[in-house]
C-alpha cells in the first residue's frame, strides 16, 4: 500500500549489483577495467566499459574454458547440472530469485506481480526432465552430441556445437537469456552474451546460478553489456565465435546480420506477430468467461511486448455468445488484470499511438455502431479492446495492451488476411474442440505460423519448442557424417588383413 | 523504460483513492480498531477522506499507525493514533476516554481488530485436531474485542441519541471455502452479537451492522494463500476477482453515511457475489 512505499523509499539504500558476469577474469584484471553504472529506481548495476581488447581476451578464455570443461562433458551430465542449477530457482527464498523479483519490475517497469507470476512457470521450462525434451525435440538420439552414432543412411553422425556462440540477448521480456544460454550449453557451446540495456540483469543471475552449481560450466559463460551496434566491439565479439544468435527487433537483427562474418552461422529471432483464434466451443455459456480471462492474460502478460503476445483475436460467430459479447467479456477481464498487474508507464509516443488507434475506431463506431466498438480503460491508455467486424487488413497492434477482436464465420477466412504477414507470423493461441485442432493447425501452419498453443498459454512456450520454426539446438550444430560405404571400405584395412603376421 | 524513469512502485500504490472524498462524515468521530495496517488502515483513510475525525487504534505497530495518521493529516484530515489491546476492557475504556477528551465522544465505531491469526490454507488446523483453546482465543479477540469497544462507546452514543457501529465479519460464515474453524466460528458469533445489539440499541438511534468480506488481497493476512488458490477463487466469483481493502472500506462508508440511516442488523457481503444473501 502507498503508505508503506512512502515510508520505506527514502530510507532504502541504493544497492550496487554486478550487471556483468565474467568469471574468466581475476580480481586484479577486473580492477584494471574502466567501470560504469546504470541506475534504476532501486539499484545500481555496475558494469565494465566494454572495449574490443576486453572482448578479445574474454572470447579467448571462453574458447579455452569450452575445451577444458564442456567439449568432452557428456550431454546428460550437462543437463543434470543445468537442471540442478535451475531447480534452485523453484525456491521462493533463493536469493537470486528474490533479487530478480525485486529488481526486474524496477528495471523494466513491469508490475511486480506480473514479473513474479511470469518468472516462476518460465524457470520450470528448464527443469531437468524438460531439458531432455529440448534434446529429444532436436535429436533422435541426443548422444550424437557426445560421439558418432548410427544414422539412418547407414553411416554414423556426430553433432558438434559451436565452441563459442556470441549471443545478443533481448530485453523486452524478462527471462529470455536463460533460454539462449541453456540451449548453447546443451550443445556444448560457450556463450559470450551481450545483455540488453533495457534489461541487463537476468542473464547475469542465471549464469551465476549455473556457476554456483558447477564453476567449470560457469567459466563457459560471460555476460557483458555494450551499446548495440558498436562496430569494433561487435567485430571482436563475432571474430572468435563459431555461431551468432540475436533476439530483437527488425532493425537490430538486420544490423547484426550485416556484421556477422561470412561463413559464421547466424540464428536470428526477429520481429514476430502472434494472434488468437476462438472456436464456438470455447464460447459455450459455461466456457466463454474463462476463455476471455485466458485471452486477457495472453494479451496483458509483459504488456504485449513479447513476440508471443497476440495482436488480434479472431472469434467464430456461431457460438453461444456472439463475438461482440465476447469482446465485452474480454474487456472486463483486461480491466481486472490491470487492477492486479498494472501496465508499465509508457512513453508519450506510445500513448499517442494508442490514442490514435482509439480515436480512429471511435470515429468509425460513430458512423457504424454495429460494426465497430471500442472498449477502453477509463483513465489513460491502460488497455483497449477494439471490436471490428470487417477489418480491411490485419493491423498490427501498437502494443501495451491493445487488442482487436474480429468475428469470423470460418477459420479459412483468416488465411487471406494474414497473407501479407506470412514471414512474420509466430504463435497462434487457439481454443476449439479436439477434433478440429488438427485441421486448424494445418491451416495455421500453411499461413506461416510456427507454434500452435492453447489460449492462456501463449506467453509460455513449452520446453523444446522449435523457436521461430527452427530447432533451438539443431540450428546451432554442425553435423559430421561418416559415410556408411566408407565404414565398409575401412574393413579392407583391418589389421587382420593388412598387418604382417608375426 | 530507460534507467531514468521511475516506474510505479506497486499495484496499489500511487493511485488515487478510488472511494473519492467529501465532507459527508464531518460530524463523525470514528474509532477504527486494528487500523495500523491492511483493511483497517484503508478504512481509516477512507473515513478521513470523507470528513470523519479518525482515532487509529493499534496494538503494537506504533510506526505503522503513525504512518496512517501522517497520511491522513497530509491529506488535510484529522487523525491520531491510540494504542490499546481491544481484549483488555480497561485499556479500551481508557482509550475511549482519551479519544473523547481529544475529539469528542466516539459516534462511529468500526470493530476491525482480531487476534493474530495465521491464514494458511495448507497448514491450518483441521476439525479433528483443533483444540478448544484456539476457539477461545478467537472468541476473545473477535467477539471480546468488539464487546469491549461497544461497551466503551455505548453510553456516549446513547446520550447523543445517535451512533454507528460496524463490525467486520467474513463471508466464510456462509461459505467456508477453507475451514478456519476458530476464526470463522468467532466471526459468526460476532454476527449474532451484532444483531442482538441492533435490536437493543435501535430505540436510541444507534445502528449496528456487519460487513462480510471475501478473501481480501493484498493484505498481510492473505499473503500465505497460493496464487493457484486465489486464481481458483476468482474463477468461481461472479465478479471474478478478489476483494481489495478499498472494496471493504466502500461498504463501511455506506454504513457510516446517512444513506444507511434506516438499515440496522444487516450483514453486507463484499465478496464479488460468491455469497448471495
Amino acid at each position: 500500500m502507498s503508505s508503506v512505499v512512502v515510508a520505506t523509499e527514502p530510507t532504502r539504500d541504493l544497492q550496487t549489483i554486478d550487471g556483468f558476469f565474467l568469471p574468466q577474469l581475476s580480481e586484479e584484471e577486473l580492477a584494471e577495467l574502466d567501470w560504469t553504472t546504470q541506475s534504476f529506481a532501486g539499484a545500481e548495476l555496475r558494469m565494465p566499459v566494454v572495449t574490443p581488447a576486453l572482448v578479445q581476451v574474454v572470447a579467448e578464455r571462453l574458447v579455452a574454458a569450452q575445451a577444458e570443461f564442456l567439449a568432452d562433458r557428456p550431454v546428460m551430465e550437462i543437463a543434470d547440472v543445468v537442471g540442478r542449477a535451475m531447480s534452485r530457482w523453484y525456491d521462493a527464498e533463493y536469493a537470486p530469485r528474490r533479487l530478480a523479483e525485486a529488481l526486474l519490475p524496477e528495471i523494466t517497469g513491469y508490475a511486480p506481480e506480473m514479473v513474479r507470476r511470469g518468472l516462476r512457470p518460465y524457470m520450470k521450462t528448464f527443469r531437468r526432465d524438460r531439458l531432455l525434451r529440448f534434446l529429444a525435440q532436436d535429436f533422435e538420439n541426443p548422444l550424437v552430441l557426445d560421439g558418432f552414432q548410427p544414422n539412418r543412411a547407414g553411416g554414423r553422425s556426430r553433432a558438434f556445437g559451436p565452441r563459442l556462440t556470441t549471443q545478443i540477448f533481448a530485453g523486452n521480456v524478462p527471462g529470455l537469456p536463460a533460454w539462449n544460454m541453456i540451449c548453447a550449453l546443451l550443445v556444448k557451446s560457450a556463450t559470450l552474451g551481450k545483455s540488453s540495456s533495457q534489461e541487463p540483469l537476468f542473464g547475469v543471475l542465471v549464469a551465476a546460478s549455473i556457476a554456483e552449481e558447477d564453476p567449470g560450466l560457469g567459466r563457459c559463460l560471460a555476460v557483458l553489456n555494450w551499446r548495440g551496434g558498436e562496430d569494433d566491439v561487435e567485430r571482436a565479439a563475432f571474430e572468435r565465435a563459431d555461431a551468432v544468435t540475436a533476439t530483437g527487433g527488425v532493425r537490430a537483427v538486420e544490423s547484426i546480420a550485416r556484421r556477422v562474418p561470412v561463413g559464421v552461422p547466424f540464428v536470428a529471432y526477429g520481429h514476430k506477430v502472434s494472434f488468437g483464434v476462438i472456436g464456438h466451443e470455447a464460447l459455450a455459456l459455461n466456457r466463454y468467461a474463462d476463455t476471455a480471462r485466458r485471452v486477457a492474460q495472453d494479451v496483458s502478460q509483459y504488456d504485449q511486448q513479447g513476440c508471443l503476445s497476440p495482436h488480434a483475436v479472431f472469434v467464430e460467430r456461431n457460438g453461444a455468445v456472439d463475438p461482440r459479447t465476447f469482446a465485452a467479456a474480454l474487456a472486463a477481464e483486461m480491466a481486472r488484470f490491470e487492477r492486479d498487474r498494472p501496465r508499465a508507464v509508457i512513453s508519450l509516443e506510445e500513448s499517442v499511438a494508442i490514442e490514435d488507434v482509439r480515436s480512429g475506431y471511435e470515429f468509425r463506431a460513430y458512423e457504424d455502431p454495429d460494426a465497430t466498438h471500442v472498449h477502453a480503460s477509463a483513465d489513460g491508455t491502460a488497455w483497449t479492446v477494439v471490436y471490428e467486424e470487417r477489418p480491411e487488413r490485419f493491423e498490427l497492434s501498437p502494443l501495451n495492451r491493445v487488442v482487436r477482436v474480429h468475428p469470423i464465420d470460418d477459420i479459412a477466412e483468416i488465411e487471406r488476411r494474414l497473407a501479407p504477414l506470412r514471414r512474420h507470423l509466430q504463435t497462434a493461441g487457439i481454443a476449439c474442440a479436439p477434433d478440429r485442432a488438427g485441421s486448424w493447425a494445418d491451416l495455421l501452419g500453411r499461413c506461416g505460423v510456427d507454434r500452435v498453443c492453447a489460449v492462456g498459454q501463449m506467453p509460455q512456450p513449452a520446453a523444446g519448442w522449435h523457436h521461430d520454426g527452427r530447432g533451438s539446438l539443431a540450428s546451432l550444430v554442425r553435423w559430421v557424417d561418416i559415410e556408411g560405404a566408407a565404414e565398409t571400405e575401412f574393413e579392407r584395412y583391418d589389421p587382420e588383413w593388412t598387418a604382417p603376421r608375426p | 523504460m530507460s534507467g531514468t524513469q521511475v516506474p510505479p512502485p506497486g499495484p496499489t500504490a500511487a493511485r488515487p483513492l478510488p472511494l473519492g472524498s467529501s465532507d459527508m462524515l464531518a460530524d463523525r468521530v470514528a474509532l477504527v480498531t486494528g487500523a495500523s495496517r491492511g483493511i483497517g488502515a484503508t478504512i481509516a483513510r477512507a473515513l478521513a477522506a470523507h470528513g470523519a475525525t479518525v482515532a487509529v487504534n493499534y496494538l503494537s505497530r506504533h510506526d505503522r499507525a503513525q504512518e496512517v495518521v501522517s497520511e491522513i493529516r497530509a491529506g488535510g484530515g484529522r487523525a491520531e493514533a491510540f494504542a490499546a489491546d481491544v481484549t483488555d476492557a480497561a485499556a479500551v475504556s481508557a482509550m475511549a476516554a482519551r479519544v473523547s477528551e481529544r475529539f469528542g465522544p466516539v459516534n462511529l465505531l468500526v470493530n476491525n481488530a482480531l487476534r493474530e491469526y495465521r491464514f494458511d490454507p495448507l497448514a491450518r488446523r483441521t476439525a479433528w485436531d483443533i483444540p478448544w483453546e484456539h476457539y477461545e482465543r478467537q472468541f476473545e479477540g473477535s467477539l471480546g474485542g468488539a464487546f469491549n469497544a461497544c461497551r466503551a462507546v455505548m453510553p456516549g452514543m446513547r446520550d447523543a441519541g445517535d451512533g454507528r457501529i460496524v463490525n467486520l465479519v467474513t463471508d466464510l460464515i456462509e461459505r467456508p471455502s477453507i475451514g478456519y474453524h476458530d476464526y470463522t466460528t468467532a466471526k459468526a458469533a460476532l454476527l449474532g452479537f451484532s444483531r442482538n445489539l441492533a435490536a437493543d440499541l435501535g430505540p436510541f438511534g444507534i445502528t449496528v451492522n456487519c460487513v462480510a468480506p471475501g478473501l481480501v488481497h493484498p493484505t498481510d493476512a492473505s499473503n500465505r494463500t497460493t496464487d493457484q488458490q486465489r486464481d481458483e477463487l476468482e474463477v468461481v466469483t461472479p465478479l471474478r476477482r478478489l476483494a481489495s481493502p478499498e472494496d471493504v472500506a466502500g461498504a463501511i462508508l455506506y454504513f457510516a453515511s446517512p444513506w444507511s440511516s434506516f438499515v440496522t442488523g444487516a450483514c453486507l457481503f463484499v465478496d464479488g457475489g460468491l455469497v448471495m444473501r
